[in-house]
Order: structure tokens, then C-alpha cells, then sequence
């Protein structure tokens, strides 16, 4: 799929093949962008992007235990795993 | 520096009203007392229950300003964001302060682009600049000004830098130029709207955007002024707009924002650098961390053990009591009135047994005071220091186990303080399931300061042992009871969704403001049901009544509990208020009257009374009457069940 931009950035590989995987997937360090939101209640869903975690924004994944953490701006948000599970993103870089 | 010069207002200013609104933890309340001093108000918002400060402005003449509660984004989604809401739609306002935060610059945008749409005056203070540097970000706060238009300043409220701007920014307040273009049909949907909206205090155009995604308040004040064929055809005009969007509505309007505040904050905002996290980040991560989140909030929990059980109901009650009140005041006291007052009738009243003075106000004031202003003072300085939330990403899967998730740790560490307000702040969690659930948990487990206090003065007096046998005890019941209530109750636990604020170093002179307000509120509160206590006491023991009632407690007591008959007045008064019935108890530890068994055995048992009187009344106005009933049947026996068998399982392990 995207196997051309790995040899341009070596950093900028996807993390999964470039597939779209839940938020809690992502490992702790890695930048995801957002892509979908996938079976949430209409209140959560409204809450997640009252915090600007709109499709397009690219969010650092800070920790993935106790709950995921995410980093949207300078704002840390954490998510229960049923949630976190219904955001839909992609990988943008690893962990460094 | 902070000196006024209002001496030459640019715009006149009389009797304007402005409304500080923004998102939560950007420094708005801060804000507030800088720009108001110490003329302030604090009341309900007429029509809603959630208090909201008010001030004159020190350094604009006549105006007065409005602290709204923090809001995430319109539509509002809990009863204290609702308030802000309504302070836009029906609050004569003369101009909005935005207050935002500098680092967090996109998500301050939306809410600015949300209020441009409003066409009031507006200003936006960019507060928190110092945070935004160490992290390397600079906004240009006078291009954003230019390209907003509307005044921008740049602030640090805890210094206080910056204040001067946003006094001149606040001055010449001015409607945004900023007009977004939405999608064709929404576009439309707004054309024909418009025309069918009432005269409001903010744009048509605002209020047809704000109706569309859903907004409550929007709803009820279209409701309350809009013709009801005009809601008809709007309702229509909705059906048909929703039918043409793939998407929600609400997301589509959020794209279209998005784009927007991306732009401009690329534009104004430049990164120097890449900076590594601060000192207060890494601390942050620790805190939450699976490992080593657990021993900091294990010494977290010692610290408070040791200042408010150790320090205050130890050192600094002993220093009261023995000291100061037994010594000096209270023989005084007791001369002055058995000389003035021949009649032993009303002398007692005064200095008995069961006076008013020494026992009402030497329980109130030497015993509970020290431990209280303490408790306040270490809840406080956590309150601020941005450490609650954590504790809710550390407590989820423990709530999780009782139907509920980590957010309810907050109603449960207020209720430390105290059960009567956490019952109130129950509203914060999202369904009435979870408020119920934790209404039954603050009654029956969660000890309050005044009590809370006491009891580690006297666990503190036995031994840490007796400290973990007791902690234990109290979480197992919380533990059992949630799960049961959890299994019982019907309904869906919602997943826990939470902001984590940086770590802050609390400000002491914030910290004592809200100990001093807290402290008004107890002495107002509680030293009166104090002296109607020891009064009734008082008269039973007149009316020989006493003897009766406690020989009737007997059997419960000493036979079921093991303790010394003494102890059955205790309970008694426990019934008006268990902080009483642990005072004394402390009272009789103190002068050796418990064994350590006994100390145990008692103060677990009188922990899981109900609270208080006024908790009672606070869980009637908000679960219902018979809610309320059915947990005063269930809690006193339960409580007095499992004091008794404490006692035999200790018994078994060889205390004595």
C-alpha cells in the first residue's frame, strides 16, 4: 500500500501496514492520525471531539496502561479501553 | 505589574456585565480574582442550582464580571456547562472574555470561533503563556488579534503578567469579523431558519447552528419564545437537512470549524522547538503509571493520615483539649458560671455533664475544629494541584468491580470531606444509576472529615495495624455492597472518558481562600446541630430519661458489641451526627475507658452509620424520599451487624 513513502522516511513508516486499527492498539510513544469513530454513544462521541479529537488530527499515544492516554495538542485525555477501542486510526511514526 | 490606570476609559462602561467564559483548568477562576479583587459574590444562577461568582471589575468602572463555569464545547453536556449556556442566551451581556489556554491553542479557538458566530464583543485572554514557552510554543497574540478582530492578550494569571492588556483588551471588546462558510446545505438550512428565530441576545445565524447540533438550552429558550408554527417549520427544515447529510450534522459543522482553526493556528503559532517533556509531565506519567502509580498514591494516602490524623487530631488536638480548653478556659468558664448562676438547673446547661458549653462547644471547637481545618487544608492543596483525576485512571478497574468507573473517585475523596456536598457533586456523573449507586456508598462508607479525623486521632493511638484492620474493613463492605447494588440496580456502567490537567504546585493563598470558605460553611453548619445534640442529651438526662434509653441500647452495645455501657450515649448522639458519637469515643479512649479491641470494634461501626442529619435531608431533595428511608433502615442495622461480628473474628485472632 504504502510501501514507497518507507523507502522516502524511514521514520514516517506505518506502524500496522498502514491499516486502520483501534486506539488502544496503537503502542504507547507512537503518533496516530484519526480516521473514524466506530460504535460509540452519540454523548461520548461528542465529548471525544469536544476535545478536538476530530478525523485528521494526529495525537500522541502516551501509555496504554492503566487506560490509554493520548496526548490531543497539550491536553492529556484518558480513555477506557472500550472507547479508545472505537476510534479508528492510523499509525504515522513509531515510538521513538 | 498590576496598577490600574482606568483613570481614561475608552469606551463607556456602566453597569456592563461581562461573562469569563472558557474551557475547565485554564486558569479562569484565577482569572476572576485578579480582575475583581475581594468584592465578590458567590449565589445560584437564577433558575439553576449551580453557584456562580460575581464582581465588580476593579480597574473598569461599574462593570461587573460573571465566572461561568467551564465548558468543553457548545452543545453543553452537563448541568454546570448548561449554565454558561444559558448566561450567553439570556444574560444582558456586554462582552465575552474568552479565557484560553495558550498551549492547548486549537481546542481555545473552537470556542472562539463558536462565540465569533455569536457576534457579541468579544475579547480572548491567552492565559498560560508560561506553560506554552516551556513546552516551545509561541502564539503571536497580536497576529491572532489582526486576524480574529477582536483584541487578543497574552497572560499568566498565576503571576499575574499581562494583566494590563487584558484590562485594555477587555476595554475595547469588539464583534469578530470571522464569518465561517458551511457546507451548501447548511448554508440553506440557516437562510430559511434565520427569518423563523425570535430577537435572542446572540446572532440568529449562532443560534440556528447551535439548535442544529443539538444544543438543550437553545432548545428550551426556542421553546419558551419562538411561535409554535415556526418550531414546526424549523423541526421540518432539520428533517430535511439531516436527510441530505451523510453525517451527523453536528460533526459536518465541526469539520468545517476545524479547517478553520487549523489555518489560523498554523499561522500564528510558532514551535521553536521540540521541547522534552517537563519535570511535571514525567511526574504526571508516573502518577498514573501501573507500577509506580500505586505506591504514589499509597504515599499520598500516608501524607494525609499523618497531617490531618497524626498532626491534627493528635498534636494540635491535644494541644486544644488538654491544654487550652481542660486547663485554662473551661475551669474558668465553669467558676465564672456556677458564682453567676446559683440555680444548678441552669448552670448544668451551661457547664454540666451534657453542658452546652463543655461539651457542645469544647467537642465543636477543640476537638473537631483542628481536625477539620486540617482535613481542608490537605484537600485543598490536592484539589489544586491537579492530582484528582489521576486518581480516577488509577481507580477505574477498582469501581469498574462495583458497576461504576473512576470518575466516581471524585464524589467518594470529596465525601472525605464531606458526605453531605459529595452527595451533592453526584450530578457530575452521567446517568442515575451511578448517582444512586454512589449516594448508597458516601452514606454507608465513606468517612467524613469531622469524623475522619477522629478516627485516625484514635487508630493513630492504637496502632497502624489497627489503621489497615479498620481501612480494610470499611473497603470490604464498600466493595461488597457496590458489587451487590451494581448486580441489583438495572442499567449500563459507563466507560470513563478523563482529562488529566498537568501537575501544579498548589497556590497557598488559593488554598486558604477555599479552607476560610469551607470553615464558614462547617461552623455554620455544624456547631449549631452540636448544641442541639448536647441539648437533647441534656434534657434526657433531666428528664432521667437518659438511663432508660441507654439501658435499653445495652443489650447492642455491650452484649452484641462488647463495649462499656458509657459507650451507648455515644451511639446515641451518633444518630444525629456519627462525628459526635466519634468524638466521644475519642473522649473515652482518651481516658482509657476502650480497650484497643474496643477502639476497632466501635469506630468501624459507628463509620458505617449515616453521616448526618443534613445528609439524610441532602440524599431526600436529591434521590427521594423513599430512597432515602430505605437506606436509614438498611444502614443502621447493617452498621451495628458488622461491628458485632468484627468483634467475634478479632476475638478469634487473640485481641483482647
Amino acid at each position: 500500500m504504502k510501501l514507497h513513502s518507507m523507502k522516502k522516511d524511514e521514520r514516517a513508516r506505518p506502524l500496522s501496514g498502514g491499516a486502520a486499527m483501534g486506539l488502544d492498539a496503537a503502542p504507547a510513544g507512537s503518533l496516530v492520525r484519526i480516521l473514524a469513530f466506530g460504535d460509540l454513544p452519540p454523548a461520548s462521541l461528542q465529548h471525544l471531539q469536544a476535545y478536538g479529537l476530530l478525523p485528521g488530527r494526529e495525537v500522541k499515544v502516551l501509555a496504554r496502561r492503566p487506560l490509554t492516554i493520548i496526548l490531543v495538542e497539550q491536553t492529556e485525555l484518558a480513555l477506557e479501553r472500550s472507547v479508545a477501542s472505537q476510534v479508528l486510526v492510523e499509525g504515522v511514526q513509531n515510538p521513538v | 505589574m498590576t496598577h490600574c490606570h482606568s483613570s481614561a476609559p475608552s469606551v463607556p462602561l456602566n453597569g456592563g456585565r461581562i461573562a469569563l467564559v472558557g474551557n475547565p483548568n485554564v486558569g479562569k477562576s484565577i482569572l476572576f480574582h485578579r480582575l475583581t479583587g475581594q468584592y465578590v459574590t458567590v449565589s445560584n444562577y437564577p433558575g439553576t442550582t449551580v453557584e456562580v461568582a460575581q464582581g465588580a471589575a476593579r480597574a473598569i468602572a461599574g462593570a461587573v464580571v460573571i465566572d461561568t463555569p467551564g465548558i468543553v464545547a457548545f452543545p453543553p453536556r452537563s448541568e454546570d456547562e448548561a449554565v454558561t449556556a444559558r448566561v450567553l442566551l439570556r444574560d444582558p451581556l456586554q462582552s465575552v472574555l474568552q479565557v484560553g489556554d495558550a498551549k492547548n491553542l486549537r481546542r481555545t479557538l473552537h470556542l472562539t470561533v463558536q462565540l465569533a458566530e455569536m457576534r457579541v464583543p468579544q475579547a480572548l485572554a491567552l492565559n498560560m503563556m508560561d506553560e506554552a514557552r516551556a513546552r516551545g510554543l509561541n502564539p503571536d497574540c497580536s497576529r491572532l488579534a489582526g486576524l480574529l478582530g477582536i483584541p487578543v492578550a497574552c497572560t499568566v494569571a498565576t503571576s499575574g503578567a499581562g494583566m494590563d492588556s487584558l484590562i485594555d483588551a477587555v476595554k475595547h471588546a469588539a464583534i469578530s469579523k470571522v464569518v465561517l462558510a458551511y457546507p451548501p446545505a447548511i448554508e440553506e438550512f440557516l437562510a430559511s431558519a434565520e427569518p423563523l428565530l425570535p430577537e435572542a441576545r446572540i446572532s440568529a445565524r449562532a443560534l440556528g447552528l447551535l439548535w442544529l447540533a443539538g444544543d438543550q438550552q437553545a432548545d428550551a429558550w426556542l421553546r419558551e419564545k419562538a411561535p409554535v408554527e415556526n418550531l414546526s417549520q424549523l423541526e421540518a427544515l432539520r428533517a430535511a437537512l439531516t436527510g441530505r447529510l451523510e453525517e451527523p450534522a453536528y460533526l459536518v459543522i465541526q469539520r468545517v470549524r476545524e479547517a478553520f482553526v487549523n489555518r489560523l493556528a498554523a499561522e500564528v503559532m510558532d514551535v521553536s522547538r521540540a521541547a522534552g517533556p517537563t519535570f511535571g509531565m514525567r511526574l504526571g506519567h508516573l502518577t498514573t503509571h501501573p507500577v509506580w502509580g500505586v505506591p504514589i498514591l499509597a504515599a499520598i494516602l500516608y501524607g494525609l493520615y499523618w497531617f490531618i490524623g497524626v498532626f491534627g487530631a493528635g498534636t494540635l488536638v491535644g494541644l486544644l483539649e488538654n491544654g487550652l480548653f481542660g486547663r485554662v478556659i473551661n475551669p474558668w468558664v465553669v467558676e465564672q458560671v456556677q458564682r453567676l448562676i446559683p440555680l444548678r438547673f441552669f448552670s448544668d446547661l451551661l457547664v454540666g455533664e451534657y453542658g452546652l458549653w463543655t461539651m457542645g462547644a469544647t467537642y465543636a471547637f477543640a476537638l473537631l475544629l483542628p481536625v477539620v481545618i486540617t482535613f481542608f487544608l490537605a484537600f485543598g492543596a490536592l484539589e489544586d494541584s491537579g492530582y484528582l483525576p489521576r486518581m480516577a485512571v488509577l481507580t477505574n478497574r477498582l469501581f469498574s468491580l462495583i458497576g461504576l468507573n473512576g470518575q466516581a473517585v471524585l464524589p467518594m475523596v470529596l465525601g472525605l470531606g464531606c458526605v453531605t456536598m459529595a452527595t451533592m457533586t453526584t450530578r457530575i456523573l452521567n446517568s442515575r444509576r451511578e448517582r444512586l449507586l454512589v449516594t448508597i456508598l458516601l452514606a454507608l462508607a465513606v468517612p467524613c472529615s469531622a469524623q475522619l479525623g477522629v478516627v485516625m486521632g484514635m487508630l493513630a493511638g492504637v496502632s497502624f495495624g489497627a489503621a489497615l484492620i479498620w481501612g480494610g474493613v470499611i473497603l470490604a463492605v464498600l466493595l461488597l455492597v457496590g458489587w451487590l447494588s451494581a448486580r441489583l440496580m438495572p442499567g449500563k456502567r459507563a466507560p470513563l472518558v478523563v482529562e488529566l490537567p498537568p501537575l501544579r504546585l498548589p497556590v497557598a493563598g488559593n488554598v486558604l481562600v477555599k479552607t476560610a470558605a469551607r470553615l464558614e460553611w462547617y461552623i455554620k453548619e455544624a456547631v449549631p446541630l452540636f448544641m442541639a445534640g448536647t441539648l437533647l442529651l441534656f434534657v434526657l438526662d433531666k428528664l432521667n430519661l437518659l438511663p432508660g434509653l441507654i439501658h435499653a441500647t445495652e443489650p447492642v452495645i455491650t452484649g452484641w458489641l462488647g463495649l462499656p455501657p458509657q459507650a451507648a450515649s455515644a451511639f446515641l448522639l451518633g444518630l444525629i451526627r456519627r462525628d459526635f458519637a466519634a468524638t466521644g469515643l475519642f473522649h473515652m479512649q482518651s481516658h482509657g475507658l476502650l480497650s484497643p479491641l474496643q477502639v476497632v470494634v466501635s469506630i468501624v461501626t459507628i463509620t458505617l452509620f449515616i453521616p448526618c442529619i443534613a445528609s439524610i435531608f441532602m440524599i431526600v431533595k436529591e434521590r427521594g424520599l423513599r430512597m432515602a428511608a430505605g437506606m436509614v433502615v438498611f444502614i443502621f442495622p447493617f452498621a451495628l451487624l458488622v461491628g458485632g461480628l468484627l468483634m467475634r473474628v478479632l476475638r478469634l485472632f487473640g485481641w483482647s
